[in-house]
């Protein structure tokens, strides 16, 4: 066996493989360079850097095995002993378990193995106590990066042999929609901006889901761009967040108001990146979202509709929180931030490069497309029952 | 050589020149708006050249479309998956024109106006920007050739417009009437997003000129229809969705006037006109439109009577006005309408921009008519007693609309968010407001 052989048989560099892993790269970097300081405890800094490189290494890796060794060590990195044991189990275990039992035990078991592994690891609704409860301890970042870029959508690729997927197609797509649209009604009522951004990101991870159950062409690739898009605007929005909390020592919705007086480059920031996390035309988000809602039409138009819906609640909540920390009569008197404490030149540069890279890709998204459909053809093609559909 | 030789030569990319320098002048104020000190003069010239730059290419526009007819630009697929595409398809016809001549005109002029009356303020670059970008989305719908390119302008006309609202950021009314006019778009809109999809699907071309016709008594047109009346109810502040307007007052006098005089307010009428092709054959939507748009005429009409200041009752006679309008699309009286929205933009834009002059215009009439004039009663007045207190008490709580959607809408909405959010806290083990 050649090294050329033994490299192809371990490794996919096809470019959407690729993009994932720098994309994984570089939000690591962002993230060490823009959180602030105040949320980043001893330790932190290792973590991300190591979670960082398992999710780039896992993006570009074939190799079963190593597949899986990979998805499990990111969530042992966010793992806290307060959080208890049991709720890590199904999204570090589910799916590497179900390669593990491939051909071996009966399909049916595989294939609801693999499923409930990937809706945990992704957080969908209502599989996400882990990483919800993950986003209020010390680990914060290093949750928040495990979650922005998803393994588990490269992963579909790798779908346990067995009966033929395409049947539970529907129902698996349903089920993301209806999970999404909880998440989005949540993220409308959230009184905290973290829980609000939690929300926001099962929402997304909802539609994710849908789009990759979907099982076509438009969906899969519209779920590929859903996580860099939807992702990297939640990362900088969650920039913008920790640095409020930073500031004013809290990141309640009630304490807060009025921000973008101290504070008027972060207001702008976080305004320009709810807009572009929202899928507002000219973001990577609205191709995105463009292409899931045409993909899940061929299930059924009231998928769409579900879509279309979940996109609107989410505008709303993300105005609404944007709105109730930056704009208005001011904060309680406790958590009111001096002038001369905006955005420092790092964040400004870690949120602002979010926002670019986002807003080129939202513009010009035809390279951006072009490379996902075809990891999305490939990835079908993998799974039983599609490529003969 | 001919006039037709000579609009021959235009290259055909000149239709989107007009919202491109609209567009520049944005890009200009948001870098402006990032230093300490506004250059304003600087910004205000720049506005009114490419103000008045985009009035002139729109009028050499104007020309080729009355010598050449309607032009139709394609610039291939924006992105394409498998048999997906995002065509970018530009339609310029006399009702485009029409409309980029109206948009540009009254952008002109707004900017003009807001050099004096923001002189000095701290957000002159933010507003001027957010002005300019709302021209530009405004271009977009009025030459979108595909309903997912007015849906791109649309987008972002809305997000211009609750910006604006939000303007007098210190306030927090102004906040919380931004978010009611947010909230409305946002739902609306998923009518017209909906269309669009459906469009693609029914496997009628993008091109709205030839999809509207095409798709007109098919199965999928009574649904696109549904949705591109409740888009359209959204933006115009139809029945029974538009509460939000006299709420938006609360933005600075030239943005009210740009928007709920002569852009925004209008929108809607503009989307039913350019799917009336659609709509014509269809006599329950038909009908669907004109009773919506004479019980919002009522609505306003009867409203603005109580409304206690000059910018509200401006505000309700402009959503009266736009009901009127809608009513004539439903009646097929499309160029009546078109006429009308041109003539009634002009009036309100002039009628908002005097709105802060209005205690010393009527100075002006009491002193040159030597006195108060008598009272005006109209047609109300003739009503009996009762009959007038009745419609007082309905105008005073705009006839109990915004109650109905809270009730209907709002509030269950609302109740089953908390509810999911109570069973996720305690499934998630979650305190109820964890400090972060």
């Amino acid at each position: 066996m050649t090294a050329m052989t033994l490299w192809n048989d371990v490794m996919d560099v096809s470019p959407a493989h690729l993009t994932h892993a720098v994309t994984a790269v570089l939000v690591t970097l962002v993230m060490l360079l823009a959180w602030p300081r105040a949320g980043m405890p001893p330790g932190t800094r290792a973590r991300l850097v190591l979670a960082g490189l398992s999710i780039a290494v896992g993006a570009l890796t074939a190799w079963t095995p190593l597949l899986a060794a990979l998805w499990v060590l990111p969530l042992l990195l966010v793992w806290t002993p307060g959080q208890g044991l049991l709720g890590l189990v199904l999204p570090a275990l589910g799916v590497p378990a179900a390669w593990l039992l491939d051909g071996m035990g009966p399909p049916a078991v595989t294939q609801v193995l693999f499923v409930l592994g990937l809706l945990t690891r992704m957080a969908v609704f209502p599989f996400h106590g882990w990483w919800m409860r993950a986003l209020y301890t010390p680990a914060r970042p290093v949750a928040f990066l495990v979650w922005i870029i998803h393994p588990a959508l490269l992963a579909s690729a790798h779908w346990p042999a067995g009966s033929d997927v395409t049947a539970l197609a529907p129902a698996l797509a349903t089920l993301g929609i209806v999970a999404a649209l909880c998440a989005s009604l949540l993220a409308l009522v959230q009184g905290q901006l973290w829980r609000l951004l939690g929300m926001l990101a099962l929402s997304q991870a909802g539609l994710q889901f849908a789009a990759v159950m979907a099982f076509n062409p438009t969906a899969g690739t519209g779920a590929l761009l859903l996580s860099g898009g939807k992702a990297v605007g939640l990362l900088a929005l969650s920039l913008c967040v920790a640095a409020v909390k930073a500031r004013t020592g809290t990141a309640t919705l009630e304490q807060l108001g009025g921000l973008h007086r101290t504070m008027p480059r972060l207001a702008a920031l976080m305004m320009v990146a709810g807009v572009m996390a929202a899928g507002f035309p000219g973001s990577l988000a609205f191709v995105a979202e463009d292409l899931v809602m045409h993909g899940v039409f061929e299930i059924h138009p009231l998928l769409t509709t579900g879509v279309l819906v979940v996109t609107s609640l989410n505008g709303m909540a993300v105005f609404r929180g944007w709105m109730r920390a930056c704009l208005g009569s001011g904060p309680l008197p406790a958590f009111e931030v001096p002038l001369g404490r905006d955005l420092q030149r790092r964040e400004l540069l870690g949120v602002g490069l979010c926002v670019a890279v986002l807003l080129v890709q939202g513009l010009l998204p035809s390279y951006s497309v072009e490379a996902r459909a075809r990891t999305t053809a490939a990835s079908d093609a993998a799974v039983p029952g599609v490529a003969q559909r | 050589m001919t006039a037709a030789d000579v609009a021959e030569l235009l290259p055909p990319w000149l239709d989107l020149v007009p919202a491109g320098l609209h567009g520049l002048v944005t890009v200009a104020t948001m870098v402006a708006g990032f230093r300490k000190v506004t250059p304003e003069r600087a910004l205000v010239s720049l506005s009114l050249v490419m103000s008045v730059a985009a009035l002139l290419v729109t009028v050499v526009l104007g020309a080729r479309v009355e010598v050449l007819g309607p032009a139709r630009l394609d610039l291939g697929n924006w992105f394409h998956v498998g048999e997906y595409h995002f065509p970018l398809i530009f339609l310029l016809d006399a009702q485009g024109v029409v409309t980029m001549l109206l948009g540009c005109g009254v952008v002109a002029i707004a900017a003009r106006f807001t050099a004096t009356y923001l002189h000095k303020d701290p957000g002159f670059a933010r507003f001027l920007g957010l002005v300019h970008l709302a021209a530009a989305a405004h271009l977009t719908v009025a030459t979108g050739g595909t309903l997912d390119i007015i849906f791109m302008g649309w987008e972002l006309l809305g997000l211009a417009s609750v910006l604006l609202v939000a303007f007098f950021q210190d306030r927090d009314a102004p906040v919380r009437n931004a978010f009611r006019a947010l909230v409305t778009y946002r739902a609306c809109d998923i009518g017209l997003l909906m269309a669009a999809v459906l469009v693609h699907f029914s496997h009628a071309s993008p091109d709205i000129s030839v999809a509207m016709p095409a798709l007109a008594g098919s199965p999928e047109s009574a649904m696109i229809g549904v949705g591109l009346i409740l888009a359209a109810c959204g933006k115009s502040a139809q029945v029974p969705v538009g509460g939000w307007l006299p709420r938006a007052m609360e933005g600075p006098t030239p943005s009210s006037a740009l928007f709920y005089g002569a852009l925004s307010i209008h929108a809607g009428v503009l989307l039913l006109l350019r799917s009336f092709p659609l709509l014509e054959p269809h006599e329950v939507l038909r009908t669907v439109v004109v009773l919506v748009g004479l019980l919002t005429a009522l609505v306003g009409t009867v409203s603005g009577q109580a409304a206690a200041d000059n910018k509200n009752a401006l505000a309700y006679a402009a959503m009266a006005q736009a009901g009127l309008m809608v009513a004539e699309v439903g009646l097929g009286w499309t160029t009546l309408a078109l006429v009308h929205m041109v003539g009634h933009a002009m009036l309100r834009m002039g009628q908002f921009l005097r709105a802060p002059s209005a205690l010393h215009d009527a100075h002006v009439i009491h002193s040159g008519a030597g006195g108060h004039l008598p009272p005006t009663q109209g047609l109300l007045g003739a009503l009996p007693q009762s009959a007038q207190l009745a419609l007082y008490r309905l105008s005073l709580t705009e006839f109990h609309l915004d109650g109905f959607l809270q009730r209907v809408v709002v509030g269950p909405t609302l109740r089953l968010a908390r509810l999911l959010d109570r069973l996720d806290r305690a499934l998630t083990r979650q305190p109820a407001d964890p400090q972060g």
